[in-house]
């Protein structure tokens, strides 16, 4: 046997271990240990154990890889595009698709009339829809979020800015960021969104009406250049960065591409210095006379508190910790993840460090939009029909050689269907998407919703 | 010998582990379920369970229910002049319970298993705890509830690999556990509730329409005797739903009778917002476990709330399918209780069995986020522990402070699943001197550990000087100290409970006074004159003549009870 790992020789194990084997070893182990007396016997077991499960997650999906695709997978092309088997009364994608079309079909009407633009219409529409008999079903209803979630993520529609607001309420994804990350890549994406939403809430009115105006003027002008005043283009500028997911459920993509454009434009033309100074992240004049402005300055002790910047001491927890790896794509390119950090991490340097990364941007030009898609249309995967999988996500950390070619692919976050997972690698693996000079590390996510949106 | 015990809202439950099965113990009225009600007799003595309940309706300003709602906080309840918090009210049950297990088990009680539901905070723990102290108990172990049931079904299921969910709607809670059973491991994957969801909360719901629909005066609901006898009215006619199609529900007062007619539909049309409530944390639950409903293998109920046609139809319909019926819903969580005694006592028919818990919230501090320049936005939250986390657990988080002229941190816990602190629960603060030298590292360590009992510690260590402080909650007035505790102890124990063997009589005569109250016209003559008949035999203190006239009065007592549901005006 070759030298084992530090987690299988705590569960007496070799490198051929396999599920059952590391349950049975684990459930052994922990007829051991009294839960009560010896807590941090118990809690290291439990890491030993919870990595061990994802090292075998890991040891399958590079062993899939490492096989070439069977020959026989190419040989049923059309069964991709057939639809799934006809479904019962109760099937929950049948029930979900039935509640989603009333959903859109009631936003439709509420579009159409001007004067229903109040949130509580909004509001009524999507409650009538959740409380439909169709909707009772469980496995209906996460469904049935999934898709009102991939709608917002998709970019904005007219209504969209209530509905943001709207459904992050009733569905409870302001109060349990939880809820709305296990929603796959779009669940990420407005996970993000809300806590960018939600700091602009926690700005001091001045910034907040500043902020307000701005999001305005880009609305009412899908075409800046050459209109839009400098000001406006430099804090659009300023502010794209930090709230990019907020605004793009709430603005137009193409809008917010222009806008993109003719502040890159301004910016080359006159440099960076404001006309007249960009005032909205000043602090207040008043500033550490009121700690419960949630927004001030430093007035010592009685402050709340500080800021997290590292989990401490624990590159292990960390490797277990179920990261949330996707950043969904801004107009026009993929941003990169740094594996092995907490969400909490990664929100924050979203917030610190976007400089950095368009400065990378630069040098080695990140996989585009575009490539990342074709890798899409080539992934080979027909879900079992017998089983309930919903929305599947998984995540690889891909590295290229200088010519663009795929040498590692290492899955970091699997889906529950290790089939999807394989063929998403498998293509990965074979893919000649990327052109040489393509930025050589970095993370990608795939989504796929069974069952057919 | 440790027992376990099902503190209920509405009833409360003991149970041992005997000869490898876990087994329920009966009251002195050789009943399993004991009201979770507390009186105060004339004679200052305490009435525990079915007498208590009577005297609900006969004597509101001495009796006291439902307080397991209260647990955690400075509430309290005056019963005959004399204040009690709730965790003494809860203690004076465990009390009565405990005395139930000494005399069928011939040998003093000091230790027990409590059950608690899961989404109980820090403070209902504690005070949980509490209340076992003041019954002279040693609690070994917090139970939680779902967990409780999901080992009295696994305990038969053990050989087997399964993956099940516990649908536990108590009294006055709402709690879901998904369970994955494999290799003699119980785990639960995930639990979710909600604390203010119950078969109470369908009474009051079925009260408030009664009150709109009959246009009872709404004076009425200042009169404790009225509104006890109104829920006793509803609690029965909610009970004989769930075997006949309708019900009526009616109820004299002051010349006028005030009736309601109810049935299967009625109740699920005024109950919607409750029903709509239970399919949260069902959901939660299930997301965080990662399961879909096609890969559990059963619904397991508890809670005696979970006998209602109604709530049983809406899981079937969020599961699409019927959930397994095989365990008393009413009893499942205290045989649960005494598996756990059963595992703590190391007892060798369970020596392959191991069960594993979860942190249903989750626990952290309130954080400063750097937004670039000097710049910070306060009061969000930072999860140390995050929920349906295995516990139990101890995790270490570092901070650091946001300036170079702070000399402290204020640590805020929270509990709770908010992005901003606000929107949590406060568990309480600490607050962390530092003096800090620049270029050195200024930072705190901050240990959250929660232990299997589903307490919370939190430590900070000043990395510097090595320092540590522990939380103290202040700010919170529902917890006792151990000094208060000890001295609440000499004083309930000073209070007289009313002797075991007189019990059955007690409680036959409180339900006399109820339905006297009731009744009117002749019959109310009738029932005055057995009740005096019976007391006058008791007079007697012999035990054969009691044994007699209590068959006659209770005789009596069945007859009126039919009398007065059937017809009050009669």
């Amino acid at each position: 046997m070759r030298d084992s790992f530090p987690f299988l020789v705590r569960l007496g194990l070799g490198v051929d271990a396999g599920a059952t084997d590391i349950r049975r070893a684990y459930a052994r182990e922990l007829k051991k240990i009294d839960q009560e007396t010896d807590p941090d016997g118990f809690q290291e077991l439990r890491h030993a154990y919870e990595v061990a499960l994802q090292w075998l997650a890991h040891r399958e999906i590079t062993l899939a890889v490492s096989e070439p695709p069977t020959s026989d997978a190419a040989a049923e092309p059309e069964l991709m595009l057939s639809p799934p088997p006809a479904p019962a009364s109760d099937d929950p994608y049948q029930l979900a698709d039935q509640a989603y079309m009333q959903f859109l079909s009631s936003i439709q009407a509420l579009v159409l009339n001007k004067e229903a633009r109040h949130q509580s219409r909004w509001k009524a529409a999507l409650q009538a829809s959740l409380d439909h008999e169709s909707l009772l079903n469980l496995t209906a209803r996460t469904i049935f979020e999934a898709r009102i979630a991939q709608l917002l993520a998709n970019g904005w529609r007219p209504g969209h800015e209530t509905l943001f607001v709207v459904a992050s309420e009733v569905l409870d994804w302001t109060r349990d960021s939880w809820r709305i990350q296990q929603l796959g890549e779009a669940g990420a994406m407005i996970d993000r969104a809300i806590d960018q939403w939600k700091l602009y809430e926690s700005m001091p009115d001045n910034a907040m009406v500043t902020i307000k105006q701005l999001i305005q003027a880009v609305r009412s002008t899908p075409l800046p250049e050459g209109v839009a005043s400098r000001n406006n283009l430099l804090l659009f500028h300023q502010l794209t960065d930090r709230f990019h997911n907020w605004f793009s459920i709430i603005i137009d993509r193409a809008t917010l591409q222009n806008w993109h454009n003719a502040a890159q434009a301004e910016i080359q033309r006159n440099g960076t210095e404001p006309a007249v100074p960009v005032q909205y992240l000043e602090t207040p004049a008043e500033s550490g006379k009121s700690s419960s402005s949630g927004w001030s300055g430093w007035s010592g002790w009685q402050i709340t508190f500080l800021i997290l910047m590292l989990v401490k001491g624990c590159a292990a927890l960390l490797n277990t910790s179920d990261h949330t790896t996707s950043y969904s794509p801004p107009p026009a390119q993929l941003e990169q993840t740094v594996p092995g950090k907490s969400t909490a991490q990664l929100r924050l340097e979203e917030l610190q460090s976007r400089t950095d990364a368009s400065m990378l941007a630069q040098q080695e030009m990140p996989p585009t939009e575009a490539q990342l898609e074709a890798v899409q249309r080539q992934v080979f995967y027909v879900p079992d029909p017998a089983k309930v999988l919903g929305v599947l996500k998984v995540s690889f950390d891909v590295e290229l050689d200088d010519n663009g070619k795929v040498i590692n692919v290492e899955r970091v976050h699997a889906s529950r269907d290790q089939a999807y997972d394989d063929a998403v690698a498998r293509t990965l693996r074979h893919t000649n998407a990327f052109p040489p000079g393509t930025q050589r590390k970095f993370s990608v996510s795939y989504s796929y919703k069974t069952g057919g949106l | 010998m440790i027992v376990g015990i099902d503190l209920g809202t509405t009833n409360s439950l003991i149970a041992v582990w005997h000869n490898g099965e876990p087994r329920l113990i009966p009251n002195s009225l050789g009943e399993f379920l004991t009201p979770s009600c507390v009186s105060v007799d004339e004679d200052g003595t305490i009435l525990i369970g079915k007498a208590a309940r009577e005297r609900l309706q006969t004597h509101p300003t001495s009796s006291a229910a439902v307080f397991k709602r209260h647990m955690g906080s400075n509430k309290l309840f005056t019963l005959g002049g004399r204040h009690f918090r709730a965790e003494e009210l809860s203690a004076l049950i465990l009390r009565a319970l405990k005395e139930d297990a000494e005399a069928a088990l011939g040998q003093p009680i000091t230790e027990a298993i409590i059950t608690v539901p899961a989404y109980f905070s820090d403070a209902q723990r504690k005070a949980t705890r509490a209340a076992g102290q003041l019954a002279g108990l040693k609690v070994e172990r917090l139970l939680n509830e779902p967990t409780a049931a999901a080992l009295a079904y696994g305990i038969h299921k053990r050989g087997q690999e399964t993956q099940f969910l516990v649908f536990d709607l108590g009294g006055g809670t709402f709690d879901v556990s998904v369970l994955d059973l494999f290799e003699g491991v119980m785990e639960v994957r995930a639990s979710a509730g909600d604390n203010f969801l119950g078969g109470e909360d369908f009474v009051n719901l079925l009260i408030e329409e009664f009150f709109k629909q009959a246009s009872i005066p709404v004076e009425l609901k200042q009169d404790g005797r009225f509104m006890q006898s109104l829920v006793a009215q509803v609690e029965q006619a909610k009970r004989k739903l769930s075997e006949a199609p309708e019900a009526l529900l009616q109820i004299y007062h002051a010349g006028t009778t005030y009736s309601m007619p109810l049935d299967e539909a009625a109740l699920e049309r005024i109950t919607a917002p409750l029903l709509a409530r239970l399919r949260s944390p069902v959901e939660r639950a299930l997301r965080d476990a990662n399961l879909q409903t096609a890969n559990l293998d059963n619904i397991v109920l508890a809670g005696g709330a979970t006998r209602m046609p109604i709530v049983r139809r809406m899981v079937a319909r969020m599961f699409g399918r019927f959930p397994s019926c095989d365990l008393n819903p009413d009893e499942v969580v205290a045989l649960g209780a005494a598996v756990q005694a059963g595992l703590k006592m190391n007892d060798a028919a369970l020596d392959e069995v191991v069960m594993t818990d979860v942190a249903p919230y989750s626990l952290g501090v309130e954080v400063s986020m750097y937004l670039g320049g000097d710049q910070y936005s306060h009061g969000h939250f930072d999860p140390v522990i995050e929920r349906n986390t295995v516990v139990p657990v101890s995790k270490v988080k570092n901070y650091h402070p946001t300036s170079e002229r702070q000399t402290g941190l204020r640590i805020n816990v929270f509990q709770g699943e908010a992005r901003m602190a606000r929107d949590n629960i406060a568990l309480g603060s600490i607050e962390v001197p530092i003096s800090q030298i620049p270029g050195q590292n200024n930072g705190v360590d901050v240990r959250f550990t929660y232990d299997a009992n589903g307490l919370l510690q939190v430590e900070a260590t000043v990395l510097r000087t090595k320092e540590t402080h522990t939380l103290v909650i202040e700010g919170n007035p529902g917890m006792l100290s151990q000094e208060e505790i000890k001295e609440r102890f000499a004083a309930l124990s000073e209070l007289k409970i009313h002797p075991r063997d007189r019990i059955e009589f007690r409680t036959m005569l409180a339900r006399g006074e109820r339905l006297y109250q009731q009744l009117r016209g002749e019959a109310r003559e009738h029932l005055g004159r057995q009740i005096m008949q019976f007391e006058r035999a008791l007079e007697a203190q012999d035990a054969r003549i009691s044994r007699e006239a209590a068959r006659i009065f209770n005789e009596a007592l069945e007859y009126f009870e039919h009398q007065s549901f059937l017809n009050l005006d009669s």
